[in-house]
């Protein structure tokens, strides 16, 4: 393939490519998210429907095992994946939009606005989450799922599901905010953001053109590192009634019921193995895809 | 009581904390991180300095939660209880073999012809811990106490049974002198009761009535457990008292009975998670698990089968409400309906597996020698016909409705999930979950703010009383909005009743009426205990179905 | 100057927090006294109520507190009757205090190593295995990573003591099951800015002048790596230090951890806003040191 004829796009991708265990996260990413996407209706069972063999080790028929209720762990496996992923990535981006904006803004202008700024996300921080996702989904939900039957009917069940999104990306961007803010704060006196403030090129270049790049890196692996506190919060909320309504479950309720198998008395281990896997195995793949993705989006890679 | 530092054997640690420094710099060296390790060790040292190891205790007990308070007037949880009894006692106490009253700080009583007023004789050699006599005076006193709605005691309302406590309570009568109880010498103490009280012994064990010290109480207010130098009337004294961690209990030389307590110094810990509870039991580091909550239910199969898990009934009962303001549970027939398609025998076998007794009687059996009538048992074909009758032939038109539970188990999400699939499946009508916190759960219950609601009740004494008295038109924790004016005129005519065949037989008949009439509920079984106890390791515990473990009678085995 | 400037805005920043948390508690739905048995009479409730205040109205509740707050006194506990505030954090924090400072001392002493491998030799196998350690840290959840040490370490071999607090063994496990989680993110954020500054001209410079490697590492390239681990200190390090409510509970140790979750589940206001004063005045005085920790690291991080 002719060097030339590339964009700085393409070249990234080429850089990709060629980055093994980058390439193998991301195919492996891709597998876990066909498999939960496609899987369940392959001939699965309905991941709520209980069966006369509770608590059965995996097996021809049920290759994860059964839980008390003699529901397949496979079904509910990828079911769960499906829904804390969902969680998890949106969480995570909603952490970044927010955060990055706030902490580029509060680094570059600097002085008053930057102490207020922090100042904030200090309060913010400081004060107890779950309180307000407490009040946020005790007070909204019901609205939502009205509004939602009168606009779009076919999703008003996920009411909770939209309303965690919202909730666990609030509570998530405060880091970030404050990470990017010191990332940009070392940048911002280096000779080439002077030189084009000389040139004369308004703040929003600079921001978007100059720094946005330079804290991608990590960016990138703070937001990979964001996905699965985002996921275990959610089933931490389950305690509080503001988790995923049951007998649905999410990767982080099963972990959780998973974990109370470490007991020296009796474990049946497939119920805490197959969950933490399937979750260890997506965040190595992510670590990896963001490492991948931070070096190929380097500009400073090209030599 | 000062808390002794966090962290005890100070030469270990320090050696320990040097060792830990080194390892770290020596993985960096850098310079940066040798500051904070020195820091850290500056730190450990000057936390480390002055402390001594806290010496061993003859018995340790896991009691389960912290306790929020141990006033024994005050206190409503069984934790809490348990404590409260160690450091006061009342004029009759628990017997460690079958959790009946017998004598405590009183000798002997007798009861007049018409059943309504007792005379307690005081035992002359009782004594608070600072050797300071117990006298009929202080009896008077902390019973008025204890009614007096000042005092915001919440079982005040046991007092009801005795002249003038009602009114008391209610504000009605200003007065707490007017309380049916006065002392007719230092020793003797005489007891007037409303109405004859079949149980009234039953209930002068529990800790509403306990003797707590005067002076102490009008000397501090509130603080006055932590006080120093407490007085306290039971067979053991507070020694110190660590958040979250344990309570030091040291054996009162002074109580009437000190030389039967067993155990001189008891450690009570305090903990949330069942898994360690269970771990610190394994290991040995806990002789014997009190509380039955510290009991991890994935394992119940596996810990039924050790010798060392012993199984008693006990006295609570797990069921459901309905809100009968609500339609269409405003309707008796679909309540029915409802209650006719649970399958409790697969509830206790494949969720609980604790080895409950299915119950479709709310007073569980047994209780101070009653026999439940039956209620609702299974009958698929008698609840379609019911809700056909009701207007939901086959569940079509029936709303969606909610059961609502607690969330902090997943224990009632799953009992949950069964009872869901069998309304689905046997009636066609939809049931939602909806798990809620702890405090909202309870805050809807009373509000009446739900469709269906997972409920339990654990007696207060040994009698079918403290389960029927709940539904009750004007009872407080009735919480269906059930009333039957029939219901509430036969409990009350059993409780004027003295003989126990006939009063048991009208309880009888108002329990069928509850549970097959009103069916503002839906009882599923009566609740089990278990207890970790090596009878090799520990003496002195016996099951009993008020589950009352006297700490006195407990000792360590040596070995 | 500026340094007077932030210290003499933390108490005004602590009171803001405060108050927030205060009527934000309030939100919440039931109350403290809200039990399983209705009251005995509505007299009894009243009573209650009116011992705690809780029948005066919330803007004369917010004076009580602040008139107690400035004395120093937080206020009797809703939930353990015979403690105040003061108590309970008298005894949890310091417990909470010894487990987060130990566990902050691992997360640096495992995540500074493994991070700065992993940048050196980014990419080859000395990362992959310092990796691997650490994310053991971030895809493990620490609900089940603590019980997973106790059951190999405690149930089966028999090395450490399974629970409970007060001598060295027993501190040994907590602190690396609270330390690895932490460890995890210190890592990947070295790695990251020291893989990022290692690309920087002046470090090209210093190779041409012929520095050593070793010396060009460790005296040229890491101080300003660490100024992502830094950012992070302030609030991992408050974290730490108000105690983990899942190791606490997993080794039934008297922290603040429990503390924190309980008081909420239980409406318990006083003590929660306490414990939220503590956390929040923690909070600000480690970004303060953070921030100034900044412009020793990196020079260029001086505002113009």
């Amino acid at each position: 393939m002719p060097e030339a004829a590339s964009s700085p796009a393409g070249r990234a991708w080429r850089r990709f490519r060629h980055n093994r265990p980058a390439l193998t996260g991301a195919i492996l990413l891709v597998l876990v998210l066909a498999a939960v996407l496609v899987g369940p209706s392959l001939g699965l069972p309905d991941p709520n429907l209980a069966s006369e063999s509770p608590f059965t080790p995996p097996g021809p028929g049920h290759w994860f095992g059964t839980d008390i209720h003699g529901r397949d762990l496979l079904v509910r496996t990828l079911v769960g994946t499906r829904i804390s992923l969902l969680v998890g990535l949106t969480g995570a981006a909603v952490s970044v939009v927010i955060g990055v904006a706030w902490g580029l803004v509060a680094a570059y202008a600097g002085g008053r606005t930057d102490s207020i700024l922090m100042r904030t996300v200090d309060v913010l921080y400081a004060l107890p989450n779950i309180i307000f996702v407490m009040l946020v989904i005790g007070l909204t939900e019901t609205h939502l799922i009205r509004w939602l039957q009168s606009v779009a009917p076919s999703i008003a069940g996920s009411a909770r599901l939209l309303l965690l999104f919202i909730c666990l990306g609030a509570v998530s961007w405060l880091n970030m905010a404050r990470i990017v803010r010191g990332q940009v704060l070392s940048l911002r006196n280096r000779p080439f953001i002077l030189a084009s403030r000389v040139l004369g090129a308004p703040a929003s270049f600079i921001l978007r053109r100059h720094l946005l790049p330079n804290v991608a890196g990590v960016v990138i692996v703070y937001a990979t590192l964001t996905v699965p506190a985002v996921i275990l919060y959610e089933s931490f909320l389950s305690f509080l009634g503001l988790g995923i309504r049951p007998p649905d479950a999410s990767l982080g309720t099963l972990i959780e019921d998973g974990a109370r198998q470490l007991n020296p008395i009796h474990i049946r281990w497939w119920l805490l193995a197959f969950p933490a896997g399937i979750l260890a195995t997506t965040l190595l793949a992510l670590h990896h895809v963001g490492d991948g993705l931070r070096d190929a989006l380097d500009p400073r890679s090209e030599n | 009581m000062r808390p002794l530092a966090p962290l005890q054997n100070a030469p270990a640690s320090m050696h320990g904390a040097f060792l830990f420094s080194v390892l770290t710099c020596a993985a960096v060296g850098r310079r940066l991180l040798q500051s904070i390790q020195l820091i850290q060790f500056a730190f450990l040292l000057a936390l480390f300095a002055g402390c001594r190891p806290l010496p061993p205790a003859d018995l340790v007990l896991h009691n389960g939660r912290e306790p929020e308070t141990i006033d024994p007037h005050l206190l409503t949880g069984q934790a809490d209880g348990r404590i409260g009894s160690a450091l006061f006692e009342g004029l009759t106490r628990y017997d460690p073999v079958s959790g009946n009253a017998i004598a405590g700080l009183a000798q002997g009583w007798t009861l007049s012809p018409d059943g309504r007023t007792y005379t307690f004789q005081l035992r002359t050699n009782a004594a608070w811990s600072t050797g300071k006599a117990i006298t009929s005076t202080d009896v008077v006193w902390s019973w008025q106490r204890a009614v007096n709605p000042l005092t915001a005691a919440d079982y005040a309302s046991q007092y009801f049974y005795v002249e003038n406590g009602e009114a008391i309570c209610n504000g009605t009568e200003r007065d707490p002198g007017k309380l049916g109880v006065r002392a007719l010498g230092p020793h003797t103490l005489e007891v007037r009761l409303v109405n004859p009280t079949p149980f009234f012994l039953e209930l002068l064990a529990s800790r509403v009535f306990a003797i707590v010290p005067r002076e102490t109480l009008e000397k501090y207010g509130d603080q006055w457990i932590r006080s120093p130098g407490l007085p306290c009337s039971g067979p053991y004294t507070l020694e110190f008292w660590r958040v979250n961690d344990r309570i030091r209990l040291r054996r009162n030389p002074h109580y009437w009975d000190a030389t039967n307590v067993q155990s001189a110094v008891v450690d009570v810990l305090a903990g949330d998670s069942a898994h360690t509870t269970l771990n610190l039991y394994l290991t040995g580091a806990v002789d014997f698990i009190i509380d039955k909550d510290m009991f991890p239910t994935e394992l119940a199969e596996a810990l039924r089968e050790r010798p060392d898990f012993h199984r008693y009934d006990y006295l609570g009962s797990y069921f459901i409400r309905f809100n009968t303001t609500r339609k269409p549970f405003d309707d008796p027939r679909v309540r029915r309906a409802l209650g006719l398609v649970i399958n409790r025998q697969r509830i206790v076998g494949r969720i609980t597996r604790m080895g409950e007794r299915p119950a479709s009687h709310i007073v569980p059996d047994g209780t101070g020698g009653y026999h439940p009538p039956a209620g609702l048992e299974e009958d698929a074909t008698t609840a379609r016909r019911l809700l056909a009758e009701a207007g939901f032939e086959g569940g079509k038109g029936f709303p969606s409705f909610e059961y609502s539970f607690n969330a902090e188990t997943k224990l009632h999400e799953h009992i949950g999930v069964e009872i869901q699939a069998a309304f689905r499946e046997q009636l066609g009508i939809r049931m939602e979950l909806r798990p809620l916190e702890w405090k909202t759960y309870l805050n809807n219950m009373s509000k009446l703010d739900y469709d269906l609601m997972r409920s339990s009740w654990i007696g207060d004494y040994n009698d079918p009383n403290t389960f029927l008295d709940l539904f009750l038109s004007t009872g407080g924790n009735n919480r269906t909005g059930w009333r039957d004016e029939v219901y509430d005129q036969l409990i009350q005519a059993a409780n004027a009743t003295l003989e126990r065949q006939p009063r048991f037989e009208l309880l009888a008949k108002a329990e069928a009426r509850l549970l097959n009439v009103g069916a503002p509920i839906v009882p599923l079984f009566s609740y089990v205990g278990f207890y970790a106890l090596d009878t090799n390791r520990v003496a002195g515990v016996h099951g009993n179905l008020l589950d009352e473990h006297p700490f006195w009678a407990i000792r360590r085995i040596p070995r | 100057m500026k340094l007077i400037r932030r210290l003499l805005a933390i108490p005004l920043l602590v009171w803001i927090v405060a108050t927030l948390a205060f009527f934000l508690m309030r939100a919440a739905p039931g109350g403290p006294f809200d039990r399983e048995r209705a009251p005995a009479s509505r007299e009894v409730e009243a009573a209650l109520q009116a011992r705690y205040h809780l029948d005066e109205s919330l803007g004369r509740q917010y004076l009580r507190f602040l008139a107690g707050l400035v004395q120093g006194d937080l206020g009797p506990s809703f939930k353990y009757r015979h403690h105040t505030v003061n108590d309970i954090l008298a005894q949890a924090l310091p417990v909470s205090l010894t487990l987060g400072w130990l566990a902050f001392g691992t997360a640096l002493g495992i995540g500074i190593p493994t991070g700065f491998i992993g940048a050196v030799h980014r990419g080859r196998w000395p990362d992959w295995a310092g990796s691997f350690l650490v994310l053991a840290g971030v895809c493990i959840p620490t609900f089940v990573l603590a019980p997973l040490l106790v059951l190999i370490f405690s149930l089966r071999l028999g090395w450490f003591p399974v629970a409970l607090w007060g001598s060295i063994p027993q501190v040994l496990l907590p602190t690396f099951a609270l330390g690895l989680y932490f460890a995890a993110r210190v890592s990947r954020l070295l790695r990251e800015g020291l893989s990022e500054t290692l690309r920087a001209p002046f470090i090209l410079t210093a190779r041409a002048k012929g520095l050593g490697e070793f010396e060009l590492l460790l005296r040229h390239a890491l101080r300003p790596s660490l100024l992502p681990v830094v950012s992070y200190c302030g609030p991992m390090l408050a974290d730490l230090l108000t105690g983990s409510f899942v190791i606490e509970r997993v080794f039934q140790i008297p922290g603040t951890g429990a503390f924190f979750v309980n008081s909420f589940f239980s409406r318990d206001y006083p003590l929660m806003v306490g414990l939220v004063i503590v956390y929040s005045a923690l909070l600000l005085l480690l970004n303060l040191a953070t921030d100034f920790a900044y412009r020793w690291l990196d020079p260029r991080t001086r505002h113009a």
